[in-house]
């Protein structure tokens, strides 16, 4: 599906970028943004994303204040912006919160980005997190200043999510690893986004992003075999892998 | 050259969705791995980790979200433009240019009105870095 042409840049929709697909969500009414856009070049027939040229061609028509440019880059950044504000921050207002300036704050600037080591994608990621990061060390500041000894509600706002006992399970120790690791898993594992935008957003080696995943799920194998035992050993006895499954 | 090691660090960091692998090295760590059957229990091992964690996914974000940003950044982009074309925006440089001629040109004036008398140096060198006649004394005091 064409949806804006400028510049050599064409945008379609990439049936395998997807991340995050709720089932339940399917017949929701309410219109949903999945992460499925691509920006992509008209060359390219494998889905990736464009190369700096047409990120270039993009942040110029956005910075410009083409109506078009707006329109795709809210459809096209805000599954990513969301996300990361999310999973950062666990508290919908103050993700939404965020979402809106980081918008806002790249609109602003986007006349400044130039091609070069960070694709414009991962440039409004590293804004995002780095609001984010702003907003959690108001958020200390707030907690030790008023309330040192209140615990952080939020893992336990997360586990009041409605789902199975093994799902909130899940969910609690997602919700309670360390930040990085948290942002390494949300980038890469569920926004299903390389190692190297990883880096990017996040300002780190590719080998440090790698640590941080690895670190993640150890820890989540560690607590969901404490906490969730039955899913874990269920799942292990799935059967052997056929080596037409890889 | 992809090794046994290297495939258990991917399956560690990545999990068990080979799409998720870094691409340069999914074809060799996938051929490893389809012949070896120790490393096809630990791709299982990351699969199902990564089934376990589904729930953890977090719901697609809604589309009045979206609207809402959408709209916001169109009235900036308005205002930003109907800023930029309003007569008093046109008109803002010239109007600095004139007010900075005519403020240089009154000070110019009113110096040459009244020249700096030399007699009153002094004192407003004492006025900016105290009282001249103590920094006499003191190097006077340093001399002895």
């Amino acid at each position: 599906m064409r949806l804006w042409s400028r510049a050599g840049t064409v945008v379609r929709t990439a049936a395998s970028g997807g991340a995050a697909r709720p089932p339940h969500l399917s017949g929701s009414k309410e219109s949903v943004i999945r992460p499925q856009l691509r920006v992509i070049s008209g060359d390219q027939a494998d889905g990736t994303r464009g190369a700096g040229a047409d990120d270039a061609a993009f942040a110029a028509a956005l910075a410009r204040g083409e109506a078009d440019a707006v329109r795709l880059f809210t459809r096209r950044c805000l599954p990513m912006v969301s996300g990361l504000a999310r999973r950062m921050l666990r508290d919908e207002q103050e993700a939404e919160d965020v979402a809106q300036e980081v918008f806002l704050r790249a609109w602003r600037n986007a006349h400044r980005w130039k091609p070069g080591p960070a694709r414009f994608d991962s440039w409004v990621g590293r804004i995002a997190i780095n609001l984010c990061y702003d907003r959690l060390r108001r958020r200390r500041e707030t907690l030790m200043e008023n309330a040192p000894e209140r615990m952080d509600a939020a893992p336990q706002a997360d586990a009041a999510l409605s789902g199975s006992e093994g799902a909130k399970a899940v969910r609690q120790a997602v919700a309670v690893l360390p930040e990085r690791q948290r942002l390494a898993l949300e980038i890469c594992h569920f926004q299903e986004r390389s190692n190297i935008e990883a880096a990017e957003m996040m300002e780190l080696s590719v080998d440090a992003v790698e640590s941080l995943l690895a670190r993640a799920r150890r820890k989540l194998r560690e607590a969901l075999a404490d906490q969730a035992p039955d899913l874990i050993v269920a799942l292990n006895q799935a059967g052997p892998t056929r080596t037409g499954d890889l | 050259m992809m090794t046994s090691q290297r495939v258990l660090d991917i399956l560690a960091a990545y999990g068990g969705d080979s799409e998720r692998w870094p691409s340069a090295e999914r074809a060799a760590a996938l051929a490893l791995i389809a012949s070896d059957s120790e490393l096809r229990a630990q791709l299982n091992a990351a699969r199902a980790l990564d089934e376990a964690m589904k729930p953890a996914a977090l719901e697609p974000v809604g589309g009045r979200l979206a609207e809402q940003i959408e709209a916001r950044l169109l009235d900036e982009v308005s205002a930003r433009r109907a800023a930029q074309s309003s007569p008093i925006q046109r008109w803002a440089p010239m109007a600095a240019a004139a007010a900075l001629s005519l403020g240089l040109g009154l000070g110019w004036l009113g110096a040459a009105a009244t020249p700096l008398d030399p007699l009153d140096e002094t004192s407003l060198y004492a006025s900016a870095f105290g009282a001249i006649s103590d920094d006499e004394d003191w190097t006077q005091e340093g001399a002895l």
